[in-house]
């Protein structure tokens, strides 16, 4: 197929309650990225989704999305993130977006740290530098700016090319 | 895969710059934030004084900023500027050189040849 103009990507590092998201336009020029979070009681796959993840799509028009897949999720976590997973492929089919399920196994294997990407992803993009977390202690929480950075990753990842073997799983095309 | 470029890339070059919607709306003398974030979510088209203001702020030019919508208005006004010269091709006549409707059509021709991605379609 032809190109006809920019590949724009919308990448995602999902969490039960928020997920962390980047706008990169031809894997070079970052358009948006910020953090999304629902911390209300009830489900909160219904609020990221039909307020957050749909004013996203509709303001940058993605033509993919990329979310990080987790291999170790806890059970607990299972369920509100099938539940985040089964709204967003139905958005991406409402948007007619195609969807990539990405683990970051290359760094896995590297053993990298999510701070060390994070710090490779901001010397790469500057503008981020400034919420770049302090490197977290052993008994503090992980700071939620740092799902900026995965998101990025991930997406800097898929659109390097070298990616490509690790797709764990492929998402719906509509 | 590929898209088209989006109508506005206000909210990206604000997100570069590191002001908030309401420090870039008192810059760019807008009633408040809200008109700001119209312009951003592409709701309203701003005024040329705003697009201007903008162009000043981040320093990108506005055929830039609001790259999707200078886009569109190029294609259209070529394809207007296309026929415009059918139509004036139609009205030429061969035997009289050097008159208005000549001018206008030698003029348009040159314009069209001049830019970007142009098709000759039609021979003299």
């Amino acid at each position: 197929m032809r190109r006809k103009g920019p590949i724009r990507i919308l990448a995602l590092d999902l969490h039960p309650r928020c997920f962390g998201y980047v706008v990169v336009e031809n894997s070079s020029r970052l358009l948006d990225w910020g953090v999304c979070s629902c911390r209300r009681k009830g489900r909160p796959s219904d609020v990221l989704i039909q307020r957050r993840l749909r004013s996203l799509l509709r303001l940058w028009r993605p033509s993919l999305l990329v979310i990080r897949s987790s291999q170790q999720i806890q059970p607990r976590q299972k369920l509100p993130r099938e539940q985040i997973l089964k709204g967003i492929v139905t958005e991406a089919r409402t948007y007619r977006v195609c969807i990539r399920l990405l683990g970051l196994a290359k760094e896995r294997a590297e053993k990298q740290t999510k701070y060390e990407r994070a710090r490779e992803v901001a010397k790469r993009f500057p503008v981020l530098a400034e919420r770049l977390p302090l490197k977290r202690k052993p008994w503090e929480s992980e700071h939620y700016s740092i799902s900026i950075f995965e998101a990025l990753a991930v997406a800097l990842m898929y659109s390097g090319g070298a990616s490509k073997d690790k797709v764990t799983s492929s998402g719906t095309r509509t | 895969m590929a898209t088209s470029r989006l109508n506005n890339y206000l909210r990206t070059h604000r997100k570069y710059s590191g002001l908030s919607q309401s420090e870039v709306s008192f810059l760019a003398r807008l009633k408040n934030k809200a008109e700001l974030s119209r312009y951003e979510r592409n709701v309203r088209v701003p005024s040329l004084r705003t697009a201007l203001a903008c162009q000043e702020l981040y320093g990108v030019a506005v055929s830039d900023l609001f790259a999707g919508l200078s886009d569109s208005v190029a294609s259209d006004t070529r394809g207007r500027m296309k026929r415009l010269q059918a139509r004036l091709q139609s009205r030429i006549d061969p035997k009289s050189t050097g008159n208005r409707i000549m001018q206008k059509f030698q003029w348009i021709s040159h314009r069209l040849l001049a830019m970007p991605n142009f098709k000759l379609v039609q021979q003299l």
